[in-house]
């Protein structure tokens, strides 16, 4: 079975990880509430998905918002933090790096704006790999 | 002897840096560039971020040659995720002697109130019991508690009947924190919980979407002018909102 992940970001990427990244059970959202209502939806049929990719600067929802409330949700349904990865165009500044710290199992990666996008998943599909090894192996 | 430190994703030695004020530890990679923010969860763990690089909690980032990446975190973090793990009480309840004898018909029943500053809080609780616009307020500090007790109140297919939020909040605002119960709602297949915003923040075009787009929610802006006034207008929110009157 392939690893369940779910992405949220901005169109161009989801479409070109859309068809990159085949391997992967990948669940697309463009906007933040989508990316939490998809969360919460799997989360309540028993299909949590191994790790959410988010972008920080979505619609209706902010990347952090969205990583606060699947960690509240979690809490008051006493489930494990799924793991986060944080694929954001905006770099590791002070606030970013406190907030990692206070939901715990989030990691951030830079998403290189200025390189094709093509590249950008590719980028982001070596970290995804990674990840998820080390997540199926603990 | 000389501790490393590694980075949980491709393996390679990384730096790391500490805030002290803020009281995380962040690893950085400069080979794959992946971030990794730690807090430390005791008292003796922020005493160790004072010590010598080379030592304290900085060693234990060693853990990722044998262990996941976020499970390790995750146990360094266990602390605080057992102190997460506690239900957070609602803040406070209206008390029982607030509860008219000869309720309105259509009453609310339960109100839940989020309002990170604790004299609002306490005002508006006020008005919603005096007014009977409400038989039981659950106070709630933040947007990331209301998430929690709004999702475990689904878990029990229970929902209240109102939501005051305030807009301007720190960690998950007003806005964030509707859009998310809206979320649970959509995928629970539950309907939607009326809102009322609160808040000093003007209503602009773009709040105005925001309500179109929430559905069942309305805005009242708080003002400066008489708490009398002010509960008039909520009142006859309320009454088109969920038909109080």
């Amino acid at each position: 079975m392939n690893p369940r992940v779910l992405l949220a970001g901005p169109g161009d990427l989801l479409e070109a990880a859309k068809a990159q990244l085949t391997h992967l059970d990948l669940t697309c959202a463009t906007d933040g509430a989508a990316l939490f209502e998809a969360f919460v939806g799997a989360a309540r049929a028993g299909q949590a998905p191994q790790l959410v990719v988010v972008e920080l600067a979505l619609e209706r929802m902010s990347g952090m918002g969205v990583v606060r409330a699947m960690r509240a949700t979690e809490r008051a349904w006493s489930r494990r933090p799924t793991a986060v990865l944080l694929y954001a165009a905006r770099p590791a500044d002070a606030e970013l790096k406190a907030f990692l710290a206070e939901v715990g199992q989030a990691v951030h990666l830079e998403r290189p704006i200025h390189v094709p996008i093509a590249d950008q998943v590719a980028r982001l599909q070596t970290a995804l790999d990674r990840l998820l090894a080390q997540l199926k192996g603990g | 002897m000389e501790e490393r430190r590694y980075c949980p994703s491709c393996g390679t030695e990384v730096d790391l840096e500490r805030s002290l004020e803020s009281g995380y530890v962040f690893i950085a990679c400069k080979l794959c560039g992946l971030g990794l923010g730690v807090r430390p969860s005791t008292s003796a763990e922020v005493r160790e971020l004072t010590g010598p690089v080379d030592a304290g909690p900085l060693a234990r980032v060693d853990v990722v040659k044998q262990k996941p990446a976020l499970a390790a975190v995750e146990e360094r973090a266990s602390g605080v995720r057992d102190a997460r793990a506690e239900p957070p009480a609602p803040t406070s309840k209206g008390p029982a002697s607030k509860v008219p004898s000869t309720p309105p018909p259509r009453q609310m029943r339960r109100v839940y109130l989020v309002e990170d500053s604790a004299f609002l809080r306490q005002l508006t609780r006020d008005l919603l019991l005096e007014r009977q616009l409400a038989r039981e307020v659950i106070d709630l500090p933040d947007g990331p508690a209301f998430v929690e007790a709004f999702a475990r109140e689904l878990d029990r297919n229970e929902k209240p009947d109102l939501v005051v939020l305030d807009v301007r909040m720190p960690g998950l605002d007003g806005r964030e924190a509707a859009y998310a119960i809206r979320a649970m709602e959509a995928a629970c297949g539950q309907k939607r919980t009326p809102i009322l915003f609160f808040s000093a923040v003007l209503c602009d075009e773009a709040f105005k979407v925001d309500l179109q787009a929430l559905g069942s929610a309305r805005y009242v802006r708080k003002s400066d002018t008489d708490v009398q006034r002010l509960g008039e207008r909520v009142a006859e929110v309320l009454a088109r909102l969920v038909g109080t009157a």
